[in-house]
């Protein structure tokens, strides 16, 4: 997935500012962000209610999670492993405040198939919540959906972790 | 996994590369080279030390936003706060990795507004350590290119780790 996406997004980067003028082709253009906004907090309500299971059918199978120490976790079995462990311990919810940013675009992949991906950003306070402690912190996350099913292949959240690592008595991301 | 933000961002820097597109909100996707210039002259200063030049960057109300939710309000408070941080850090180098940028411009019932979306990694380093930490930076701009706002969004555990009393609160 990582190789196909990297040549996905390489060629976007030679060709798209080599012909900037093009709007008939399948350069990524930013869009509506609600349909994303819903399939990630279908995503987030699967994990707050601890239904992994669920969670995970909304995952490509080479799915990836960057976190903001640098951990990077990876595949669809080991995101589930991750989220079955950080699921049991925080019920997260956003802000209402959140912004929302969306763009889509298309691209051939190694086999010469035509495929879609669309991005969802979003910046806001995001509150982590158990029986013992509460966490609001600024949040950025970037999830990357591809397909026509919107499978979520890779997200990056940009946080401080520092009130984590201090609840943590051994760190869950490392 | 660092090299595939970078792609990632990569595609972003193309879309700025694109004719004018807005989203349902009216936001719409501008050329960032002149604000990327202020942000790298800011960033040049405080480097530097020269917090005058870097105080001179900024608009009257600017405020500065961090990660923890510490939030500096006003020019003189932030200008305090950079003389601070840049006695610790000889050195904070927002552009230590692949860093692409995203301008963004749009409107709401206080007028335009325009951003300066940064993604990449930052090095704060003097001489006892060096943190690199991935990094995301929101920077707002007035309509004459002051900056009117900072956000960044990044892990602060290393750095406050490296603190005897954290700066930052």
């Amino acid at each position: 997935m990582k190789k196909i996406i990297s040549i996905l997004f390489l060629s976007f980067a030679i060709i798209g500012c080599e012909t900037p003028s093009s709007q008939d082709s399948d350069f990524p253009t930013f869009i509506d962000s609600e349909e994303l906004e819903g399939l990630a907090n279908t995503i987030q309500d699967a994990l707050n209610s601890g239904d992994v299971e669920t969670a995970l059918t909304y995952y490509a199978d080479e799915a990836s999670w960057l976190f903001p120490n640098g951990v990077e976790v990876e595949g669809k079995e080991a995101i589930g492993e991750m989220l079955t462990t950080t699921s049991s311990m925080w019920d997260v919810s956003s802000s209402d405040d959140t912004n929302y940013l969306a763009f889509e675009g298309s691209d051939e992949n190694e086999e010469g198939e035509e495929v879609r991906f669309r991005v969802l950003m979003s910046w806001g306070p995001t509150t982590f919540t158990n029986d013992d402690t509460t966490i609001t912190i600024p949040y950025h996350t970037v999830q990357v959906f591809f397909g026509e099913d919107n499978k979520l292949g890779w997200q990056s959240g940009f946080y401080d972790r520092t009130k984590f690592v201090e609840y943590y008595d051994e760190d869950i991301i490392k | 996994m660092k090299n595939f933000i970078t792609i990632m961002i990569l595609s972003l820097a193309m879309i700025g590369c694109q004719a004018p597109t807005a989203d349902p909100n009216g936001r719409t996707l501008i050329d960032p080279t002149d604000l990327i210039a202020v942000s790298d002259a800011f960033n040049d200063a405080l480097n530097s030390a020269d917090i005058e030049t870097a105080s001179s960057m900024l608009s009257e109300d600017a405020s500065w936003a961090f990660p923890n939710g510490v939030t500096v309000e006003g020019r003189e408070a932030v200008s305090e706060l950079l003389a601070g941080v840049s006695q610790i850090w000889t050195t904070i180098d927002q552009n230590s990795g692949d860093t692409v940028h995203l301008g963004v411009t749009g409107s709401n019932e206080d007028g335009n507004w325009k951003v300066l979306l940064s993604w990449g990694n930052a090095t704060y380093a003097n001489e006892a350590t060096s943190i690199t930490i991935p990094y995301h930076q929101v920077t707002w701009f007035t309509e004459d290119n002051l900056i009117a706002g900072i956000s960044g969004l990044y892990d602060r555990t290393e750095l406050v780790a490296s603190y005897d009393e954290d700066p930052i609160k």
